[in-house]
């Protein structure tokens, strides 16, 4: 499968699970505090993203928990999850660089004006 | 959080029920973890009460996976690489036909008719109406499936469906002229099959919306140019006795064409997955929209020309299933080895092993 360019809330709940593996509702308050509260997930959205994830292989079930009476089934990522988060990061790496790059020249052009 | 029957918050119930919209299987995966994330954010952010937002998010993902689940027997059966492909020949099809007629209303807004009956003037501009709708739901469908919003096309394709479905009703859900029923009907068919293809596929890679995008583009332009050769405007004009089997053939054809298309598309499908069962079932789809389609034509009065392309399509898909299944038939005696249980061969499992040993 090729990825042309992640969408915000994928990228974002690959990388809070590349801290570990997590179970749904850590998963949506880690992808709260990743991007400083700008994407939220809704509950339907989570699963949605999180069923759509494993069924690409990017992520899978990681086994279940008995908390509190209550059943939590906990994710990880997989290889290629990690595989496609780096090269989703290099992408977006080599794109700050290259606005970055812009930027400096456009301060440079003013400088001199 | 433990909630007693005491101390449940109301919004709790009213999250139970909605989750009964998800299909079972999605309820027993998820169901409980929802619930419990649900009501934990009820408590910590609105006192206990039901989000409006968590709402409205619940129910249209339960419409989502519903509708995977009704596409699933058979756009399940595709290979990953090509599941996006029904969803975008049907969007940019209905596109097509959206694009042709608006044209058509804007072009000939000076030679409306005072009253019905449009029908008469279905190449022209059927959409005279508040169909027009349908038009630019299709339209904005496209547009958001070749900027990769996948989610919003979705959505634009829903309400689509709802409103062509809405229009295609019989009697008394509209005070309003509406066009006819062949073209709201099968307008309604397409959008209910782009919606399940777009609920069930991924977001298209670029080259796919690429191509989508330039498919829709030069099949519009070159339709455009037949009606306007044809019928010498691409406005409202009546039609004329004598360009009566003429408009027939260039409607039916205008129908047809991308219909072949469609099915072209899943037989390629199907070859791939060297499964054809799943193909067979989308041409008879396919088979009842252009079925239902002449079925209103009949009803229109329209001449029994109307028939021809369902049959045209039918034969045709008739004919591209039995040669693949020839072709796979075939591909699979060249590859099966001979028969080790034949009466040459037939050894028993200890005998092999003390041959080979």
């Amino acid at each position: 499968m090729v990825f042309y360019g992640m969408r915000e809330p994928s990228f974002l709940v690959l990388t809070a699970l590349a801290d570990g593996r997590q179970h749904g509702y850590a998963v949506m308050k880690a992808v709260e505090e990743l991007s400083d509260g700008t994407v939220k997930l809704r509950p339907g959205s989570l699963y949605a993203t999180l069923d759509r994830l494993a069924e690409s292989g990017l992520i899978r079930d990681a086994g279940e928990e008995v908390v509190d009476g209550r059943s939590r089934r906990y994710y990880e990522l997989t290889t290629l999850g990690a595989d496609r988060l780096a090269e989703e990061i290099h992408r977006l790496q080599a794109n700050a660089a290259r606005a970055e790059a812009a930027l400096k020249r456009l301060r440079t052009r003013g400088a001199q004006a | 959080m433990t909630t007693t029957p005491q101390t449940r918050p109301p919004a709790e119930a009213t999250y139970r029920l909605l989750l009964t919209l998800f299909p079972k299987a999605w309820r027993q995966r998820h169901g409980q973890e929802a619930l419990s994330i649900l009501v934990d954010r009820a408590v910590t952010d609105r006192y206990g009460r039901t989000g409006v937002a968590d709402s409205i998010d619940l129910v249209w993902h339960a419409v989502v996976a519903r509708l995977a689940g009704v596409g699933q027997p058979v756009l399940g059966r595709l290979p990953r690489k090509v599941r996006a492909m029904p969803g975008l020949v049907i969007v940019s099809l209905g596109t097509v036909f959206a694009v042709i007629m608006l044209i058509g209303e804007i072009a000939g807004a000076h030679h409306r008719p005072a009253s019905p009956n449009y029908s008469l003037m279905f190449l022209s501009g059927p959409f005279l109406t508040i169909g027009v709708g349908i038009d630019i739901g299709f339209i904005a469908t496209l547009m958001f499936v070749l900027a990769g919003r996948t989610q919003l096309a979705r959505m634009t394709s829903l309400g689509t469906s709802i409103l062509a479905l809405w229009m295609t009703w019989p009697n008394g859900l509209l005070p309003y002229p509406k066009p006819p029923t062949v073209v709201t009907g099968t307008m309604a068919v397409l959008a209910l099959i782009a919606l399940l293809g777009l609920v069930h596929a991924e977001k298209p890679s670029r080259r796919q919306r690429v191509i989508t995008g330039a498919a829709a583009l030069v099949a519009t332009a070159g339709l455009i140019l037949l009606l306007f050769m044809i019928t010498g405007s691409i406005g409202w004009v009546p039609a004329q006795p004598h360009a009566t089997i003429l408009a027939a053939i260039t409607t039916y054809a205008a129908i047809g064409i991308p219909v072949i298309v469609a099915t072209a598309a899943f037989v390629h499908a199907g070859i791939r997955q060297r499964d054809i069962g799943a193909v067979l079932l989308l041409a008879l789809v396919i088979q009842a929209a252009t079925t239902l389609s002449a079925i209103a034509q009949a009803v229109e009065s329209e001449p029994p020309s109307a028939w021809l392309w369902p049959a045209a399509c039918l034969i045709l898909a008739l004919a591209i299933a039995r040669y693949l299944r020839h072709r796979l038939t075939v591909a699979d005696a060249q590859r099966t080895p001979p028969d080790p249980t034949g009466p040459v061969a037939a050894t028993s499992p200890s005998q092999s092993s003390q041959e080979s040993g």
